[in-house]
């Protein structure tokens, strides 16, 4: 049977309003999230762990974010068999909800919702921008110095160096990292071992692959060695793309694995602007059908939306980095995008199911 | 350090292009493996950094284990983690190691920066027997300056670090007799591949 184009379209067409989808927009060669339109989801946390050894106690990360134009936390409520607090980290007013439980507690779990509103970010770098915000003189501080595992010195600031030398606009300084991040970043197998975990580690070994933490940390710290703003954002997908990128959505309504972190970098005349380096490595790696080609129209398209822009499916938890939990004895965290707990002294893995179980669901709430 | 392009950048026609040429290549290559191996084998090289830095960690059962016990002994630090692929095979190697040399060679194994129960359920799997300790906010491991994984120092007698090697090594071949006369002549001891 021959189809045209044309019918192959219609068919197409159909097959997506008798699935109750909406028209992938990638058909359409697009990719362009445009503020306007807030969406609202609540997000519900189920946190509970199995064989408990001593006293118990977890700490789950609160949407703490709020930026009028593109995001707003809207408040959380929980329900536990422990005592819970909300205590939040003094630096960067990372909030998360600390849950203790008596010594002896043979099932602790907590239920947490929370509501955020949200919108997507699209800020156009090739005109002159208009905003007045400035950072004030701590704020500036605080984005531009290194962090435990993003040190700007040393081989940092060297690989910084090189890569905006001729570059004299900020615009192009922070355009040139970005397309160092994305063409430079992936898993070199005939590289063997691995860092220890910070972004000077990573230049040294060689060792350039990871997940959205590791290399939009890398782009974030680059960016702050040229003396640029700039800061992680710590979230979790909530919801698909609505632009056809699968690797770019939550699959499902279960989020729980759908942790991401994005950045931002601050610009006189723009103020704080979305870019997502490590999101178009993740359709280079991950939209189907996989490993994708750096010229692939996918590619090309997140490469340009994402300096600039992004889509407003996403939950923003905080920017924080080396975060301490109160009342743990623990070292502290690089950042704070998953639930953490321990039982006596030792600290559960969070990515260990059996002894640290938790589900973490998303629903698209409709207007008030 | 120059970072190559990811493979996608190069362009698909290359890579046709290097497949066809890769098996001719791997015939050259199986012909010369035992010269290659040897050229690019892992080498214990000389640590020239003159500190002679120092730790009290715990182990995975709590108990704080220090360098200094260790004096009077030749001793292997070595940095790892559980999820580092090339340190997986290591940790028996240098259990084995540690067994030939009866007790002049003392190893102690850092796990940096993880979850002491993720180490914990590693170690049942590999059961060695010496010491496994929690570096775990990686202030060990960067007083140490260790930037990759698995790292290992071999220390003297005096706990003083002589040597290290920042991949994984094949200590099964190594004489644990000769290890200890290299200390002390300065030769280099390559890993025989």
């Amino acid at each position: 049977m021959h189809l045209d184009k044309r019918d192959f379209l219609k068919t197409g067409t159909a097959f997506a309003l008798t699935a109750g989808l909406p028209l992938p927009a990638f058909a359409q060669g697009t990719f362009a999230p445009r503020p306007g339109i807030w969406r609202n989801f609540e997000i519900v946390t189920k946190l509970e762990i199995a064989e408990p050894a001593g006293k118990a106690q977890a700490w789950i990360p609160l949407p703490s974010v709020n930026e009028k134009d593109w995001f707003k936390s809207g408040g959380s409520r929980w329900a536990t068999n422990g005592v819970a607090t909300q205590p939040r980290d003094p630096r960067y007013g990372a909030e998360m909800l600390h849950v203790e439980w008596t010594e002896g507690e043979k099932a602790p779990w907590v239920e947490l919702t929370s509501k955020v509103s949200t919108q997507d970010r699209a800020i156009d770098l090739s005109i002159p921008g208009t905003s007045s915000l400035e950072l004030s003189a701590t704020e500036r501080t605080l984005n531009t110095e290194g962090s435990d595992l993003i040190p700007i010195d040393g081989i940092v600031k060297e690989t910084s160096d090189a890569i905006v030398t001729g570059k004299t606009t900020e615009v192009e300084k922070v355009h040139a990292i970005y397309g160092w991040i994305v063409e430079k970043t992936f898993r070199d197998a005939k590289v063997r071992g691995c860092g220890i975990g910070d972004i000077a580690a990573m230049l040294k070994t060689g060792n350039l692959g990871g997940k959205c933490a590791d290399l939009n940390a890398l782009f974030v710290g680059l960016v702050r060695a040229a003396g640029i703003p700039a800061r992680d954002v710590y979230g979790i997908r909530v919801a698909p793309s609505k632009f056809g990128y699968k690797a770019l959505g939550a699959g499902s309504e279960v989020i729980t694995k759908a942790q991401h972190c994005r950045a931002e970098i601050f610009l006189a005349g723009y103020g704080w602007v979305p870019i997502d380096p490590a999101d178009v490595r993740k359709v280079v790696l991950e939209e189907p059908p996989g490993n994708l080609p750096i010229d692939n129209p996918k590619v090309v398209a997140a490469r340009k939306t994402l300096f600039g822009a992004w889509e407003g499916n996403w939950l923003a938890y905080n920017f924080a980095h080396d975060v301490a939990l109160p009342g743990s004895n623990g070292p502290k965290l690089g950042f704070l995008m998953y639930p953490q707990a321990e039982c006596g002294n030792a600290r559960l893995d969070c990515h260990d199911p059996d002894t640290f179980k938790y589900t973490i669901r998303s629903r698209e709430l409709t207007a008030a | 350090m120059k970072f190559r392009a990811a493979p996608e950048v190069r362009g698909a026609p290359l890579l046709r292009t290097v497949a066809a040429f890769g098996c001719a290549l791997a015939v050259f290559v199986a012909a010369t493996l035992p010269l290659r191996a040897t050229a690019n084998a892992a080498e214990l090289q000389r640590w020239n950094d003159g500190r002679q830095p120092s730790f009290t960690l715990p182990d995975t059962d709590g108990a704080d284990i220090a360098l200094d016990t260790a004096r009077g002994h030749v001793a292997l630090v070595h940095f790892f983690a559980t999820w580092c692929a090339p340190c997986r095979g290591e940790l028996p190697a240098l259990n084995r190691l540690a067994a030939r040399a009866n007790g002049s060679v003392k190893v102690f194994a850092i796990s940096v920066a993880e979850v002491d129960l993720r180490v914990r359920r590693f170690i049942q799997t590999v059961p060695v027997d010496f010491s496994i300790l929690l570096d775990r906010d990686r202030a060990v491991a960067k007083a140490w300056k260790v930037s990759t994984l698995p790292t290992t120092f071999v220390l003297d007698t005096d706990l003083s670090p002589k040597l290290l090697v920042e991949t994984e090594y094949a200590w099964d071949h190594i004489d644990p007799a000769k290890l200890a006369d290299t200390l002390v002549s300065g030769a280099r001891e390559r890993s025989p591949q």
